[in-house]
């Protein structure tokens, strides 16, 4: 039966909310292009991390796309549902180094199953780490030196196994990200990825609604971080909303940033 | 993108495509958490003139939009609270809508095209997505993959660039595990073998269908009334089938087309002619 609006009117001031809406920044013709070439930056910027990613190149990665600055480096982040690795070094503990002990035990397998020496110019044969990045949202700080993003990514990750069989991984995660401007050029600031749901392909999926350890690859892969925490939890989808949205705003702070210092629990000085 | 604008109005076009972009996107991460009150608040024209289509129809008007996105996607969400709630007791006291499930449409492939006057912007995108959640029907984990396409057009209102116009057209529904979907579907439609992981249907914006039964079905449907007897199915000014999802039998559809460079919304260049 057809609904009968005329009767069925809500009082006017909550109807349908407040809008909470945000117009197209007014700006002259040099600023608004500015900021067009900005978005575009950064959505490039996370697109090569992408494919250096996908090209095992983690250090290159670390090394040019990411803060450089001391004060920046030391603040820097990568967080995931299980915690944060903070400050670069810490970063770099695990995602270079670990992965690449990975990779060098992989190359390991797969040189004696090939029946050839040992070579590292094969390092990462037999495996492969891919993530494409979109639906982005990507807001300029009003002061023009920073920046926060948003994009879901349908990964997988194809690894070859100590047996030399392989196993792919699916994973579906959202990330979100802080830039900052370091010599005129964006640069990954803080960057935090959560999971959704992963799990190896090819076989029906019937993991428990209480995920266990062994459960969940990306727990297990995500090792010992600095932070040990409960970042996002994918048992209740997306009810704590963490990562959110980035929201226009005027200028990067710890407390509005995606690093740890920004999360809900940690707010207020508490990490 | 005609190029032969003034420069100014090259670079707000420049603008307003990022801005369709985003608006989009905007509502692929508020549709994730069920937000609908937000999406239909915040991102959307509150004009006549809104319209919203799915496979099932398409309604015209706000109201229309209003009732069949909005309250009747809540009714759903409060139908699955109490099936999580027996999974999940802990969850008292939650927002109840993000519970139902994460059902999220990425945007890849994107065309947009704005109009020479500046006032409206129209875009394609394809949409490879899922629909997870912790508690399935067996009390496991599920997921399932999504395919669809998007035409959408937008309109910038008050210094905003707001849905106008947004058709749905749900392609294909897999299950993200083990699926085949070309087999399993060709298995339905020679009347046998397993069901599969239902149809794309759903509503407005809404869960996916429940899981295809054995047997010879045809493509899955919007999401009918629930078990409890809500009903959940909008009224459509357009009555259905708009779209259909694909089968070994389905011939090519072109349904929402991309959208081409125009001077400014008509009949000829919009997802939603006037009547």
């Amino acid at each position: 039966m057809a609904i009968d609006w005329s009767s069925k009117k809500a009082p006017a001031w909550f109807e349908h909310n407040i809008p909470k809406r945000y117009p197209l920044p007014r700006k002259n013709d040099a600023d608004l292009i500015q900021m067009v070439t900005d978005i575009e930056e950064v959505r490039d910027l996370m697109s090569l991390r992408s494919y250096y990613q996908a090209a095992d190149l983690r250090q290159k990665e670390l090394d040019e796309l990411w803060v450089s600055e001391p004060l920046h480096a030391a603040k820097a982040s990568y967080g995931s549902n299980y915690g944060y690795y903070y400050g670069k070094s810490e970063v770099k503990r695990w995602y270079v180094d670990e992965f690449t002990a990975k990779r060098k035990a992989q190359l390991k397998v797969y040189c004696e199953k090939n029946g050839i020496p040992e070579d590292e110019s094969l390092m990462g044969a037999g495996s492969m780490y891919m993530c494409p990045m979109s639906t982005s949202i990507v807001r300029i700080a009003a002061d023009g030196q920073s920046a926060k993003g948003i994009w879901y990514s349908i990964g997988q990750e194809s690894d070859l196994q100590p047996d030399g069989t392989a196993k792919g991984l699916w994973m579906y995660c959202k990330i979100c990200a802080d830039f900052i401007k370091e010599d005129g050029k964006f640069k990954i600031y803080h960057i935090v990825c959560t999971n959704d749901q992963n799990y190896y392909a090819g076989t029906r999926y019937d993991a428990d609604t209480y995920l266990k350890d062994e459960d969940d690859p990306m727990k297990l892969e995500f090792g010992n971080p600095t932070i040990p925490m409960n970042v996002h939890d994918n048992t209740y989808n997306w009810a704590d909303n963490y990562p959110p949205m980035p929201e226009p705003y005027d200028s990067l702070t710890l407390e509005n940033s995606y690093g740890p210092e920004g999360h809900p629990m940690l707010k207020g000085g508490n990490l | 993108m005609n190029k032969n604008l003034p420069l100014s109005q090259r670079i707000f076009n420049a603008a307003a495509t990022q801005e369709a972009e985003f608006v989009h996107a905007t509502h692929t991460y508020f549709h994730a958490r069920a937000n609908a009150t937000e999406e239909w608040s915040q991102i959307w024209s509150q004009c006549d003139d809104v319209s919203w289509a799915h496979a099932f129809g398409r309604m015209r008007g706000f109201k229309s939009v209003w009732n069949g996105s909005v309250t009747l996607y809540d009714v759903q969400a409060t139908q699955r609270f109490q099936g999580a709630y027996e999974a999940m007791p802990e969850i008292g006291g939650f927002d109840i809508r993000p519970l139902m499930e994460l059902s999220l449409h990425t945007l890849a492939t994107d065309i947009v095209e704005v109009a020479d006057d500046g006032k409206t912007s129209r875009a394609f995108f394809l949409t490879p997505g899922l629909i997870s959640s912790a508690v399935g029907a067996n009390g496991k984990r599920r997921c399932s993959g999504l395919w669809e396409r998007y035409g959408a057009d937008f309109i910038f209102e008050d210094g905003c660039w707001l849905f106008l116009h947004e058709q749905v057209c749900p392609d294909m529904g897999i299950g993200c595990d083990a699926g085949n979907p070309g087999m399993e579907n060709y298995e339905r439609m020679k009347g046998g073998g397993a069901g599969g992981p239902g149809g794309p249907g759903g509503g407005p914006g809404g869960p996916g269908g429940p899981g295809g039964p054995g047997g010879k079905g045809g493509p899955g449907g919007p999401g009918g009334p629930a078990p409890g007897g809500l009903r959940t199915r909008p009224d459509c000014e357009d009555p259905g089938p708009l779209h259909s999802n694909w089968s070994v039998v389905q011939t090519v559809q072109n349904t929402v087309p991309w959208p081409e460079p125009y001077a400014t919304m008509d009949n000829d260049n919009t997802y939603t002619k006037k009547l």
